[in-house]
């Protein structure tokens, strides 16, 4: 009977091992909850009473596996398109918004980016819009910033 | 773990993309005084076209700090006074500290060459700006500027060493468009001609040109001017815009006091 139990107790570990080896890491979600907090709020520029309503939500997820891969993926999609702020606050948002509904944390970050043409809605193609302006608002303030002004004497036309 | 890892890792590397900009613009403009005369009787204006083109790449690099890096070309031509056509090719970098959410302080060093019709103007530049912006709402952007210009010429008649202080209020009118009132003062060298009498021997230590129809003495002298640059940059969608510029400079020196007037009109698209 020792025997038996013994066998069965060793035939248990060897199959265990390697699905314990095989299965994803557990996920520090403190630590990508801190991170992307962290992120959000330096590199996007998300204001605090932006960050506030999201706040739910990054709890809800950062336990999730991959959630830290799509929010960086939202954030370099949206960091391409000058998308930062409030506008940045939207994509976090509607990312979550499509982990509620059962999306993988993948196929939300492809939901929440600015999609191309042929897949949008009313409410995306406003956020678009404002991702434009706000990125052409940027450029305008740094073009002005660094004194390219437009006008003849006081940018570089006059002799 | 490695998972968490990676995940963090790409997260600063996405914050790290540069972003790409270019600008360019066309257009024409008329200057009342290229010769800086005393008097309206005595001054040369010229209508000229101007393109200005420039594009470099932006990165940021710290949480709220980023820096630019890119090329500036612009031309100038002076149907009247084809001496007077410049052409300019140059390097600009900027770093960009953001001071919270309204505030940021810009400083931006240049360098070009200059290419001039007359030859003894082609001339070296090397200038830096600093700016302090705050926006205390979204469509208000004030700005205070101080800037140090240092240009050697072929020759030292054309050189300027110039300082200049001042500021601009910019109203964000719409989506794209910006009406913009600059006011700055500046305190440099200038350049003014004198009647030599027929005669061809500079009196002044200057250099003889006969830019304007008549043979001259060109010589440096210090003055301050004064300018003020009301603006406007017409968003029409599609990142293009019209602009239009009127400069009025107020001009006092040793040599004579008197003001100049230049227009700008011209087509831009910046992405």
């Amino acid at each position: 009977m020792k025997i038996s139990h013994a066998v069965a107790a060793s035939l248990g570990l060897v199959l265990a091992i390697p699905r314990a080896l095989a299965a994803d890491p557990p996920v520090d979600r403190e630590a990508v909850k801190a991170q992307v907090h962290h992120t959000l709020t330096t590199e996007g520029k998300v204001p605090d009473d932006a960050m506030g309503p999201l706040e739910k939500g990054i709890d809800r997820h950062a336990g999730d596996h991959g959630y830290g891969e799509a929010i960086s993926t939202a954030v370099h999609d949206a960091h391409a398109r000058g998308c930062f702020g409030t506008c940045l606050a939207d994509v976090i948002h509607e990312t979550n918004g499509a982990m509620d509904k059962g999306a993988s944390a993948a196929d939300a970050a492809r939901q929440a980016r600015p999609a191309h043409a042929g897949s949008r809605d009313g409410s995306d193609t406003r956020r678009d819009a404002l991702r434009r302006e706000q990125a052409a608002d940027r450029v305008h303030d740094r073009t002005q910033d660094r004194g390219a002004a437009g006008s003849h004497a006081m940018g570089a036309g006059r002799h | 773990m490695l998972a968490h890892a990676l995940a963090l890792t790409t997260l600063t590397l996405a914050a790290a993309a540069p972003r790409l900009e270019a600008a360019v613009a066309v257009g024409a403009g008329y200057d009342s005084n290229l010769n800086n005369a005393a008097g309206p009787s005595a001054a040369v204006g010229s209508g000229f076209t101007a393109l200005r083109a420039s594009g470099g790449a932006s990165l940021d690099v710290g949480e709220a700090t980023s820096l630019y890096g890119g090329l500036r070309l612009e031309l100038e031509r002076y149907q009247d006074v084809s001496d007077l056509t410049t052409g300019r090719a140059g390097l600009e970098a900027a770093l960009v500290q953001e001071l919270g959410r309204k505030w940021s302080i810009t400083l931006a060093p240049s360098a070009a060459a200059i290419r001039v019709g007359d030859s003894a103007r082609d001339a070296t530049l090397l200038a830096a700006q600093a700016t302090l912006r705050v926006k205390p709402v979204r469509d208000l952007a004030l700005r205070a500027f101080y800037g140090h210009t240092s240009r050697q010429a072929r020759d030292a008649v054309f050189s300027a060493e110039r300082d200049r202080l001042g500021g601009s209020v910019e109203w964000r009118v719409s989506e794209g468009s910006y009406l913009t009132l600059a006011y700055a003062v500046e305190r440099g060298d200038e350049v003014f001609y004198r009647s030599t009498s027929g005669g061809s021997v500079p009196m002044m230590g200057g250099r003889m040109v006969s830019l304007f129809g008549r043979n001259e003495e060109a010589f440096r002298a210090p003055a301050t001017s004064q300018l003020f640059t009301p603006s406007l940059e017409l968003g029409l969608g599609g990142g293009v815009h019209l602009l239009a510029s009127y400069d009025l400079r107020l001009v006092r020196s040793d040599v004579a006091d008197f003001p100049t007037h230049s227009v700008f009109v011209g087509l831009g698209v910046r992405r």
